[in-house]
């Protein structure tokens, strides 16, 4: 009969620990699973009204120097408007507020009516790539207006890490989706030198975008 | 049935009912042994396949976000995209900008805009009045005006023949 016990024991031990180790495995199986179940759902649904976008991010925001783009954006705005653009100079790259943003000074002369003057440097906030304007002198040429600008131009490097794929992806947020809808009314520049990276199959989760 | 053994020889009753109370509890914990056993086997089962199920599941989504690893990527640049964007959209230039619009739109007809400047701190205006009436009215509307907080004149001058010319720092 002691054998009956100690068996009974031992086999009750055995089995506990085996139990537990399960439970725990099961446990964790079912929280990846969440994880990625939701991963999923957040994939699929910017499917449809985000991801199209992804383009128009990149040439709001593009990895490489923009001056040109820029430049050309300048200048094409200034003929539409029939205003005279002149004495465009460029100012060497620097990094901005931001760490991983570096910043591109644009300098030029912009001559016209006060109102065209004006309206055209409202609209260089409308287009892409995006461009801020830091200063600007105006100073009356007989009838006109000539306003010495000073603009910068951002860019900044794709990422080079993306999460693991067990970890949780987080949707847009509100704001997000709001900075986004707002970028969608933004002018597409008249060249666009730009690809997006990506491939269809990624080497390496570590870093996707290095190519 | 008849006992030949001599009755001495004869276990003791206390003996034969431990006996028999050890043979009955002998018969029970088998019984449970078996029957936990089994039970144990049962359950191992279950938990088994359920983990073989949990873990299949999980295949299969690893292998859906696989498909979807563009869109991940895609995702993942926006996001990273529209962070830094955040930090540039709109700076106040383009607002003192727009403001210095309003208020040269708005200026009496007999005040001339020479020029001035505009930076994110505030702006500096320049500009002719024909006569102390246009001056009047362009000031009034610079105070009535409540896109400055602050408005600094610089300098008024009066030049026989042009009329006064001055220089507003606004902030």
């Amino acid at each position: 009969m002691l054998i009956f016990i100690i068996l009974f024991v031992i086999g009750i031990k055995i089995v506990l620990a085996k139990v537990i180790l399960m439970t725990d495995e099961i446990a964790n199986t079912e929280t990846s699973a969440n994880v990625l179940e939701a991963n999923v759902a957040v994939l699929e649904n910017v499917q449809r009204d985000v991801i199209p976008l992804t383009e128009k991010t990149v040439l709001v925001l593009p990895s490489q120097n923009p001056v040109l783009s820029a430049i050309s954006e300048l200048k094409s705005l200034s003929s539409a408007r029939g205003l005279l653009l002149e004495n465009i100079k460029v100012g060497g790259g620097s990094e901005s507020d931001t760490s991983t943003t570096s910043r591109v000074e644009i300098t030029f002369n912009i001559q016209g009516s006060f109102s065209g003057v004006t309206e055209y440097l409202k609209v260089l906030g409308k287009i892409t790539p995006i461009i801020r304007i830091e200063k600007v002198q105006m100073d009356r040429v007989g009838a006109d207006i000539r306003a010495n600008t000073t603009i910068s131009s951002y860019f900044s490097e794709f990422p080079k890490l993306i999460g693991e794929n067990d970890k949780p992806i987080a949707d847009l947020t509100e704001e997000e989706k709001t900075i986004l809808a707002s970028l969608s009314s933004l002018n597409a520049p008249q060249t666009q030198d730009f690809s997006l990276p990506l491939s269809p199959i990624p080497s390496s989760r570590t870093d996707p975008f290095n190519f | 049935m008849i006992n030949l053994l001599p009755q001495e020889f004869l276990p003791d009753k206390g003996v034969v009912k431990l006996a028999n109370i050890l043979k009955t509890l002998s018969f029970i914990l088998l019984t449970l042994l078996i029957l936990s056993s089994l039970a144990s086997i049962a359950l191992l089962f279950y938990l088994n396949k359920q983990l073989a199920d949990d873990q299949s599941q999980v295949e299969r989504l690893k292998l859906n976000i696989s498909v979807l690893s563009e869109n991940e990527q895609k995702l993942f640049l926006i996001k990273d995209r529209l962070a830094k964007i955040k930090s540039l959209r709109k700076s106040q230039t383009e607002e003192n900008l727009a403001k210095i619009d309003q208020l040269v739109s708005s200026l009496p007809q007999q005040f001339i805009y020479s020029g001035g400047e505009i930076d994110k701190l505030g702006a500096k205006i320049t500009g002719t009045a024909g006569d102390s009436a246009a001056l009047s009215e362009f000031l009034t509307g610079v105070e009535v005006s409540e896109d400055f907080k602050q408005v600094v004149i610089k300098n008024l001058n009066l030049a026989p023949g042009i009329g006064y010319s001055i220089g507003l720092d606004l902030f």
